[in-house]
């Protein structure tokens, strides 16, 4: 699946995530925490990817 | 209803900057309490019903800081010329004031520039290279990393290059 893609689903799932950028070699869907995050989102996150699996 | 469309008429307390009377202002929220770390994500009127995991590209204002935002837009738009006449200098002395004490320096020490990106170029192209030096950065750098050496290089005859790095698992 494409980073595109993964980002993609997850917003369908409220979840704002964001993909590397092109430059980077690699390209990547990343979560990127901050002092916002609670452990909630955290599970929230992991379960989405879990489902995209 | 959205938070910022709950407008008071009170004025901001404690905020440390002076409103005209009888002007409208978001309601403050109640301070951060330093054991409670809910209290602290409350002064971000960030919308719950998303999990937000990319604030590093842009980050959402704790209440503090929009109320400063609102004051700086007020007095700009009421007075331009005389609210920056006024207070440039003692803002740009404050910022780097406060800058300085949070990181150990001194405030001359402290350039302040628009972003990030411009600070990089200002940065890079201070570098003094000789023709045929290499610059090493790599594969993860950030694309503003690799303009301002491409430029620096294109002036120098310097040779900007990129190190692959591979993830690598700890321990």
């Amino acid at each position: 699946m494409k980073d595109t893609e993964v980002v993609a689903r997850l917003k369908e799932k409220n979840i704002i995530a964001s993909t590397t950028p092109r430059v980077y070699g690699v390209d990547c869907a990343r979560f990127a925490p901050s002092l916002l995050t609670s452990p909630s989102d955290v599970e929230g996150c992991l379960r989405a990817v879990r489902a995209l699996a | 209803m959205r938070r910022r469309d709950l407008l008071s008429g009170i004025a901001l307390l404690g905020s440390g900057v002076a409103y005209s009377k009888g002007r409208e202002v978001e309601k403050p929220a109640a301070p951060p309490v330093a054991d409670d770390w809910e209290s602290v994500r409350r002064q971000f009127p960030l919308d719950r019903r998303w999990i937000h995991m990319s604030q590093f590209i842009l980050a959402s204002h704790p209440q503090p800081v929009r109320a400063a935002i609102e004051a700086h837009r007020r007095g700009l738009d009421e007075n331009p010329f005389l609210y920056v006449e006024e207070n440039l200098e003692r803002f740009e002395k404050g910022t780097r004031q406060a800058a300085s004490e949070h990181l150990g320096c001194e405030p001359d020490d402290l350039a302040m520039t628009d972003s990030t990106t411009m600070g990089l170029g200002i940065f890079y192209n201070g570098l003094q290279l000789r023709e045929g030096q290499e610059i090493l950065s790599t594969t993860h750098d950030h694309p503003a990393t690799f303009r301002a050496l491409d430029l620096r290089a294109a002036r120098t005859g310097a040779v900007p290059r990129q190190a692959w790095c591979a993830s690598t698992s700890r321990g």
